[in-house]
């Protein structure tokens, strides 16, 4: 069923990290949503349910408004907010919705002006709008360009670390990536780990940003282009020759750029470092995928001849995933999908290789294919309720996974949710779903 | 609300209202947005959205299709999912892009039912507004028409008809004697968004049941065009929000038929109101609604706190002043039941939806945060009830009873969704 010419269905356990949740992790911000009250509701709910109201506030917009543009409403608003506000925020994201876009409203000469009238506060026009979800600038790309824009490099020269962009939350510590940065003398960093706005900025000072999902690509070539911070794609990976891959093209970056040659010269001799480094390396890779096989081995068995589905809220790439699982000996059956590419190599393995079933989630006809209840295992909140599977694991968008470590978090989930059939609206109300 | 909100997530807005009261309708209903409103309706402003077949949906509106002005690529999509769907109706919600780019949303659907000949309906929604106007605008364009166009069909004589179809054997079925026939009720206004996962419906019609009315239709689940067409054979309606009083009113008008506004609350109130009730329906009926043709419990005297008493254990002290903030029927009604139980005073703030004709001197329609703060703080009152969301905003010290109304805090006040029928009234306290 082709996704343009169809009404969209939403389900029940649709949300996740929405526009207002993302901006909340610029430390010591707050926003304000300039919009009709109807487009604020699903995100003030769940800034609520997740503790972070007190940092978003709202200026409903009036028919009036709309006909005669609102940016002197905008300024009062901004006036006002900061006077009742019990500590100045140092960073206010000023949120537009969809009928802006058409109303026109100049978002770069309401954050001059507001930046004249409070130097000590950064501002940033935001975007609620997927009016504009086939744009090259949908909600995601903008807000992402939003938040990593606030990073500044002001050292001449960069330091030791490497940022990890466009991952809702920071990988797990105790994976290999980890370990081997450290080999590297090289810090983790990710925004969700700063505590202040002074740490988001700093982060400009890094020497690499790795880009683990698309929607961050934008804002690392503005990066590039005004602040000279290199980058190289690093989307998490399952089949462990990706894996490998995705390290080699890591470690040949960082040798270019001469990090791994001045780790090596702090050893001494060069040549003798250098190996040091790739021996070590090795070795921590090949332990991790070990670990990894047995992970694989062990969850395939407490599956058994369970069918697996798979949607796209629980990875960023559910064909890549899906087609993992297949590699792997495990029962995959049904891919729920929003967006599907037919020229992907790994859609078009599950298609022509395999017996895997492609569903358009998002099609009218949904409503009429869900069931009541099912024996598998759903890999994502949407499958979970779209399949009736008694057993859920409750995952978004490969969130705290990345590399072998990240094939055991996954293997490890899909174990537990074997011994436990599961209450799916509990299970999506404690998600804290935000749409 | 208007101006600044720092506190109060929005309310449930004038689309989310369309969509409730179509809920229950066989019904294809399209949203007509990019995809956020769409999710507020079911994530956050219909708690029957889980495991309904309910064919709700957004139309992937995109700006290039609201520069161009493509209504056609609307249409086709509504017209594929006719090939697998085949509802009674079909019903098209504006949004705000809509709004800004003159959608003729009475137009499309207009093309529609041309098209297919299922009864369409276009509703121009904006999202400026709440709730109340959202389900008023199902009543006026959906409820009305098919009233009308079943009444040119029919012919009938409704004044006939009435009374006619009811249990004339003295025999309800659930222990109730009731001498001739039972007199058959609608309940208009009623919506999740007022009465959210609380059991105040289901009580509400098995309190009228018990006291030998017959529920005639209640809008509520599963209704077809044929019941809505038998709206008109009820012998009173009963509107339990501010939503449903243009439609009692036009059916008095048209069919003649009464209307009692409010819920039966506590133990006394509830008597109260079920003598209304039968005045009501004595005063427009050849036949007088008697005692005896009504099927009464014990309601002389409460069995938690009797006149002696009630000063001393009703948890609102006597004197009290107490400010009601919500739904103004649902208020009205919290009012009725408490100063019957005790010597108190009480104001109703209503929030969305408002009527003067129901309100008293020191009433008011609260519009923003702002006037809300206002009012909850006003140091005259030593006793709240509202959604637990208000807390947040009181300044000052009271007693604060949460009552929750989901157009505020949907499901995250879930705990505090309760049913106020009858003996109930004091589960407001716990």
């Amino acid at each position: 069923m082709e996704n343009r010419r169809c009404l969209e269905y939403t389900c029940p356990s649709h949300g996740g990290w929405g526009m207002v949740r993302i901006g909340m992790l610029i430390p010591e911000s707050h926003q304000l949503f300039v919009c009709p009250s109807a487009c604020g509701r699903h995100g003030a709910l769940g800034a609520i349910k997740q503790g972070l109201k007190n940092r978003l506030s709202y200026l409903y917009l009036e028919e009036s408004d709309v006909i005669s543009g609102y940016d002197d409403a905008i300024y009062d608003a901004v006036d006002e907010l900061l006077r009742r506000l019990y500590e100045r925020p140092k960073v206010l994201i000023v949120f537009v919705s969809c009928l802006d876009d058409l109303i026109g409203t100049d978002g770069d000469a309401v954050i001059d002006e507001l930046s004249v009238r409070y130097p000590d506060v950064k501002f940033r026009m935001g975007h609620m709008n997927p009016i504009q979800s086939d744009s090259d600038e949908p909600p995601l790309v903008s807000i992402w360009k939003n938040v990593y824009s606030l990073m500044e490099r002001d050292a001449e020269e960069c330091i030791p670390a490497v940022n990890m962009l466009g991952n809702y939350v920071p990988i797990d510590e105790d994976g290999e990536f980890h370990e081997l940065m450290a080999l590297l003398g090289m810090k983790i960093c990710h925004v969700g780990n700063c505590e202040t706005y002074q740490e988001l900025k700093e982060m400009g000072n890094s020497c690499l940003n790795l880009l683990v999902t698309p929607p961050v690509e934008k804002v690392a070539r503005q990066l590039k282009r005004e602040q000279g911070m290199d980058y190289i794609f690093a989307p998490v990976k399952y089949d462990f020759e990706e894996i490998k891959e995705e390290y080699q093209t890591i470690f040949d970056k960082f040798s270019e750029m001469g990090v791994i040659s001045e780790v090596a010269m702090v050893g001494g001799d060069t040549t003798d470092a250098m190996d040091h480094f790739r021996v070590r390396a090795e070795q921590i890779i090949s332990a991790a995928e070990n670990k990894a096989r047995k992970a694989i081995e062990d969850a395939r068995e407490a599956v058994g001849e369970r069918s697996l589905y798979v949607d796209y809220s629980a990875f960023v790439d559910p064909f890549r995933v899906a087609a993992f699982f297949h590699k792997e000996g495990f029962p995959i059956k049904r891919v729920y999908a929003k967006d599907i590419d037919e020229n992907q190599e790994e859609y078009r393995y599950l298609v022509e290789q395999t017996d895997v079933e492609i569903v358009h989630i998002k099609g009218h006809d949904i409503v009429n294919k869900w069931k009541e209840s099912d024996e598998g295992i759903a890999i994502g909140l949407e499958a979970a309720y779209v399949s009736g599977a008694k057993h859920v694991v409750s995952v978004f968008q490969d969130e705290k996974m990345f590399g072998f470590h990240g094939v055991c978090l996954l293997m490890e989930k899909l174990k537990k949710s074997v011994e436990e059939e599961v209450d799916l609206e509990n299970v999506i109300n404690q998600a804290g779903l935000v749409v | 609300m208007g101006k600044l909100c720092m506190t109060l997530p929005p309310f449930s807005p004038d689309y989310s209202g369309v969509c409730s009261a179509l809920f229950p309708f066989d019904t294809i209903t399209v949203i007509h947005d990019a995809s956020g409103c769409t999710g507020n309706y079911t994530g956050y402003d219909e708690p029957r959205w889980f495991r309904s077949r309910s064919p709700i949906y957004c139309s992937g509106l995109r700006e290039i299709d609201a520069i161009l002005g493509d209504d056609e690529k609307l249409i086709q999509k509504i017209l594929f999912a006719l090939e697998e769907i085949e509802p009674e109706m079909i019903a098209l919600v504006g949004s705000p892009v809509p709004m800004v780019i003159g959608t003729d949303m009475e137009g499309i659907a207009a093309e529609i039912e041309s098209r297919t000949g299922i009864m369409s309906v276009g509703f121009a929604t904006t999202g400026l507004k709440y709730y109340p106007q959202g389900v008023e605008q199902v009543y006026k364009k959906v409820v009305k028409r098919i009233l009308e166009e079943s009444e040119d069909r029919n012919g009938e004589n409704v004044e006939v008809l009435r009374f006619s179809e009811g249990d004339t054997d003295g025999q309800s079925g659930n222990g109730c004697d009731t001498v001739g026939p039972k007199y058959r009720v609608n309940i208009l206004g009623a919506t999740p968004l007022d009465f959210g996962n609380s059991k105040t419906m289901d009580d509400l019609q098995a309190f009228l049941v018990e006291n030998g009315f017959e529920i005639n239709s209640a809008l509520w689940e599963n209704v077809t065009k044929e019941e809505i067409a038998s709206l008109k054979y009820a012998d009173c309606n009963i509107v339990v929000s501010t939503s449903g009083i243009e439609l009692a009113e036009y059916m008095k008008k048209k069919f003649g038929i009464p209307f009692i506004t409010g819920l039966p609350f506590g133990t006394r109130y509830a008597n109260v109101w079920l003598q209304k009730l039968a005045e009501r329906i004595s005063e427009n009926s050849k036949r007088n609604v008697t005692e005896e043709s009504l099927c009464q419990k014990e309601k002389n005297s409460c069995p938690d706190y009797n006149d002696t008493d009630k000063a001393e254990k009703f948890p609102i002290k006597s004197g009290s002043k107490v400010l009601i903030i919500g739904e103004q029927f649902q208020a009205n009604s919290i009012r009725n039941a408490l100063e019957a139980e005790s010597e108190v005073e009480c104001t109703v703030g209503g929030i969305c939806g408002w009527d003067d004709n129901f309100a008293e001197v020191q009433d008011r329609f609260l519009e923003t945060e702002e006037e809300i703060v206002t009012l909850l703080n006003d140091g005259s009152f030593d006793v709240v009830i509202g959604d637990p969301f208000y807390e947040e905003l009181m300044k000052m010290k009271k007693q604060f009873y949460p009552y929750a109304h989901y157009a505020v805090s949907s499901k995250l006040g879930k705990k505090h969704s309760k049913s106020l029928i009858e003996e109930k009234l004091l589960s407001v306290f716990e």
